[in-house]
């Protein structure tokens, strides 16, 4: 994390005199330093890498095999000492279906994150850095785009296909994942584009991508990244939503298709409380830990946020 | 008020509908697959054929939902019928047409809609400046990470946890519905009860989730609200705290406040529908779901276009309404 605003922040709220002289400091030092004073988004971070973990480190511990249908038998049984967080309805373990679907819903996240982001900034660096008509253009674009609940034309068009592949999701996902970045980078170029930096880049003649990528993107990497984790939070949210309507990459377990069926089984009624309660626990922890972390990373970028104490 | 920020706004909301309902009708025509022949064919395979002639059977079908001639003509078709208030009929439900099926689903999803969100605005919003005041107890500071993980998690995994301890495990409320079944809705103080009973639970669902997020907003403005002159200046002059906290703080932040709640609108209102869905409460989210299972694509459409414009008419109502709750807002300037 060497990127970052120019002075920091938390260096200098807290006074610590030896980070400020952390340009002599060494990567580690400061790695360590920006964690330390960041604390919201080591949090945040630990948390969501708990599920990384459990996704991708748990297929060497646990048999993925047995989140077959089926492949346990008696089905129904609650969480026991051999079958760590229950058996569903059908014979399938609990725990291999969790860890297994847990990396295919992080990928989706993580694909339309980021091609979200993607074309937020886009619009957003183009929007403030040009202004006047384009500007005006992208703006209406922006709020006539958030002002359409995305999840709904989701749900038309994943109804009118009957599968998609995860790319294919995570790309039709994005379309309504960069609303948020366009506004906030938007805001930012507004101001950058001002700054006296610029204005010299910009006077003593500089082409236009020299400022755009060595002048501005440094000091639009900590929004960027924010908006990376809100975007990411906003497609996660709406894969489990067209997924617990049964729509989109049904043919693949993801923690989605685990909650359609659930309530396709009446899981809960039938007091089944494992089936439902397991895939919460989970999204419980990833979503506080991007949600922390992205306040966290808000903070970073606009240290006026943080609380004076 | 301004006529020219009047114009404005109502352009904006034009357009936002204009938009919804181009894409959804570019959406549903050029996806691939064609979901009469598909309909055809599962009607078919229902009765229990296969194999046989289904395209006298799709050309009719088309012929009834208004599907053939070129791509302009159907839209012009599908615009006119829509500002007539026609959607066409439910394909798995026919004669009942899509508008009627909507109408009788949209009174609880706007009550449900409309509740939650007064209540959870208030309270959110007076728990979130709570947290950030100085002077509040501890106790309520701390309940900081709470409002975290609450506003992190979506509506309706709430709903579940709720359903199964509320409404299974203690059995003290029901867990579907919007009345019992049977149970004739009328004017009376039954009636009244019925609904509420059957309320509670889906809106506390999204109550409690959407606390969270009025929280964290309201939160983090007093924070930085805290520092402004005018708050020491308050101080100074040794108000009672109440009015400092009330009249000072609070009532500068419910502008940014209001705002942020109107960004986020499109997504709560996907949210809300996915709560009606867990507790098969009988607004259109559960029609959305029915149709889904069903392939009911004119349904689907409804909904989806209902949606888009009662969205963009709550942003349009609230954007005039804005006066009223701050007056440094005068529509002078554009």
């Amino acid at each position: 994390m060497t990127i970052g605003p120019t002075t920091e922040p938390a260096a200098v709220a807290t006074g610590d005199s030896a980070s400020i002289a952390s340009s002599t400091a060494s990567v580690a030092t400061r790695t360590y330093r920006f964690f330390r004073y960041n604390m919201k988004i080591t949090i945040g971070l630990f948390l969501v890498s708990i599920i990384v973990a459990f996704g991708y480190i748990g297929p060497f511990f646990v048999d993925i095999e047995r989140a077959e249908v089926g492949s346990v038998l008696p089905p129904g049984q609650s969480p026991n000492a051999e079958n760590w967080l229950g058996v569903d309805a059908n014979g399938r373990d609990m725990l291999a279906w969790l860890i297994d679907a847990t990396p295919d819903s992080l990928k989706v996240g993580v694909m339309a994150g980021a091609l979200g982001v993607i074309i937020g900034a886009s619009v957003g660096f183009v929007a403030g850095y040009y202004g006047g008509w384009i500007d005006t253009v992208l703006r209406t674009v922006t709020d006539i785009w958030l002002a359409i609940p995305g999840l709904l034309v989701l749900i038309v068009l994943a109804s009118m296909v009957d599968v998609l592949t995860l790319e294919q999701m995570a790309l039709v996902i994005a379309l309504f994942a960069w609303m948020g970045a366009a506004r906030v980078i938007r805001a930012q170029v507004l101001t950058l584009r001002e700054r006296q930096y610029v204005e010299i880049a910009r006077m003593s003649g500089e082409n236009g991508m020299y400022i755009v990528f060595l002048e501005l993107m440094p000091n639009l990497m900590p929004f960027l990244l924010a908006a990376f984790v809100g975007s990411l939070i906003g497609s996660i949210l709406a894969a489990i939503g067209l997924e617990f309507l049964g729509l989109g990459a049904t043919h693949i377990s993801t923690l989605g298709n685990i909650l359609y069926w659930q309530n396709f089984y009446n899981a809960v009624i039938r007091g089944m409380w494992w089936w439902w309660g397991s895939p919460i626990v989970i999204f419980v922890v990833l979503f506080a830990g991007l949600f922390i972390a992205s306040i966290g990373l808000d903070e970073w970028a606009n240290p006026r946020l943080k609380e004076r104490s | 008020m301004n006529p020219a920020y009047l114009v404005r706004r109502l352009g904006l909301f034009v357009l936002t509908v204009a938009v919804g309902v181009t894409a959804v009708f570019l959406l549903t025509r050029l996806a691939p697959g064609d979901p009469i022949e598909a309909k055809a064919i599962a009607l078919e395979a229902q009765a229990g054929n296969s194999g046989g002639d289904i395209g006298p059977i799709v050309e009719a079908y088309r012929e009834k939902f208004q599907l053939d001639g070129p791509l302009h003509i159907q839209y012009l078709t599908y615009l006119t019928n829509l500002l007539r208030g026609d959607m066409g009929y439910s394909m798995t439900n026919y004669p009942a047409t899509v508008r009627d099926k909507i109408s009788a689903a949209m009174p609880w999803s706007i009550g449900l809609a409309t509740v939650t969100t007064v209540v959870a605005m208030l309270f959110g919003s007076l728990v979130g400046a709570l947290i950030a005041w100085r002077r509040s107890l501890l106790v309520v500071q701390a309940t900081l990470p709470v409002l975290m993980v609450t506003a992190a998690v979506p509506f309706f995994l709430f709903g579940l946890v709720l359903q199964f301890f509320l409404g299974v495990h203690w059995k003290v409320l029901p867990t579907a519905f919007g009345v019992d079944p049977g149970f004739i809705v009328g004017w009376n103080v039954e009636t009244l009860w019925q609904l509420t009973k059957h309320a509670v639970l889906p809106a506390t669902s999204v109550i409690v989730a959407s606390t969270g997020l009025w929280g964290l907003g309201m939160r983090a403005m007093m924070v930085t609200t805290a520092g402004e002159d005018y708050m020491v200046l308050a101080d100074a002059k040794g108000l009672k705290e109440r009015r400092i906290f009330l009249v000072y703080a609070v009532r500068n932040i419910l502008l940014p406040q209001t705002t942020s709640f109107a960004l986020s609108l499109a997504s709560v209102v996907g949210g809300l529908l996915l709560v009606e869905i867990v507790f098969n409460y009988p607004g259109i989210g559960l029609l959305l779901r029915n149709a889904i299972g069903e392939s009911d694509y004119f349904m689907i459409q409804g909904v989806t276009l209902i949606t888009i414009f009662a969205v963009a008419l709550a942003l349009f109502v609230m954007d005039l309404l804005y006066p009223l709750i701050d007056p440094r807002i005068s529509y002078d300037r554009t």
